[in-house]
């Protein structure tokens, strides 16, 4: 069963990761004085936890909803879809910000 | 086993236009009933709110007496063709049909002439025919009690269009079906019951002429 929302995560997780980076690089002229790697490596993090996801579920609603019928015959409603997708990304962002917070 | 889908009470409006008005639908194995009306009568949004996608404040669902509000989430009671594609475009046929549970070598799948020459072909590097003939089967091919299809037809080869009607044939011994499609001949053809939405009611058809009373043929 994890297969099927690996798919919609890994759709979701493309956009997001190309926004978090996005948004980031934008941010660069705001954050001028304050601006690490650190700081840029945490700020795409916590972006990619936040509007990040949000961003790619409103991609994939805008441009490939009708995909949800997919979904929806393997018995996974939208809101599962979308809360299982972002603890996918919440299992991946956490560990990221230890290491970079500790290492 | 026979099984028994009951639907009452059905309502929907968008806005201030009311398209479906106390709707009744009973659907039970071996059932292929055939849903006609015209572009916008409410076919489609009938499907999806028995289906359990659509919502509306008044349905009332029982699947062999059990009442449903959403019975796509429990597994093995629907499948619902969609009438747009889709299925995720990046993905290769092969694996479209194994997230469905379904054996791609399996007699279905593996002796099928249409399919079979692009297994590992991805969907957006399919025509639009050939979409929709594995779409249509993916859901056939659903071990489910009942399947919606929202016009099965739609893009497909006549010699491929047969083909369906005999699989949907096939399959409605176990099954319940109800099916839509702009083609009624089609409609006619297959199904074994025929309704017709009408000014947000449902109409049991059963002559020609009453398919020219509620205007859905021409008279000539």
């Amino acid at each position: 069963m994890i297969r099927q929302y690996l798919i919609y995560f890994t759709q979701v997780f493309k956009i997001n990761v190309f926004a978090s980076v996005l948004a980031a690089f934008i941010s660069i002229p705001l954050l001028k004085k304050g601006m690490t790697i650190e700081v840029f490596i945490i700020f795409c993090i916590t972006f990619f936890m936040t509007g990040g996801i949000i961003l790619g579920v409103l991609f994939h609603e805008m441009f490939r909803y009708k995909e949800y019928y997919f979904y929806y015959n393997l018995g996974i409603s939208k809101i599962r879809l979308i809360l299982i997708c972002y603890l996918f990304h919440i299992i991946i962002a956490i560990p990221l910000l230890l290491i970079v917070h500790y290492v | 086993m026979s099984n028994i889908l009951e639907a009452d009470s059905i309502r929907k409006a968008f806005g201030d236009k009311q398209v479906l008005t106390d709707i009744f639908l009973r659907c039970q194995t071996g059932d292929i009933i055939g849903l006609l009306g015209r572009n916008g009568s409410g076919k489609s949004t009938l499907l999806k709110i028995l289906f359990g996608t659509l919502y509306t404040d008044y349905k009332h669902i029982v699947i062999d007496g059990i009442l449903m509000h959403q019975p796509f989430k429990t597994k093995g009671t629907i499948g619902f063709l969609s009438q747009d594609n889709f299925l995720p475009k990046h993905l290769t046929v092969r694996k479209i049909i194994q997230l469905f549970n379904q054996n791609p070598q399996g007699p279905a799948f593996g002796e099928d002439d249409v399919l079979s020459k692009v297994y590992n072909t991805k969907i957006s590097k399919l025509s639009g025919g050939e979409i929709r003939y594995l779409e249509v089967k993916l859901i056939l091919n659903m071990e489910v009690k009942f399947l919606f299809l929202d016009e099965p037809f739609n893009g497909i080869s006549p010699v491929h269009i047969d083909l369906i009607k005999e699989m949907i044939r096939k399959e409605s011994i176990n099954k319940g079906i109800v099916l839509t499609d702009h083609d009624y001949r089609n409609v006619l053809d297959v199904a074994n019951k025929y309704m017709i939405l009408f000014d947000g009611g449902i109409k049991i058809l059963k002559s020609k002429e009453d398919f020219i009373y509620w205007g859905y043929i021409p008279e000539k």
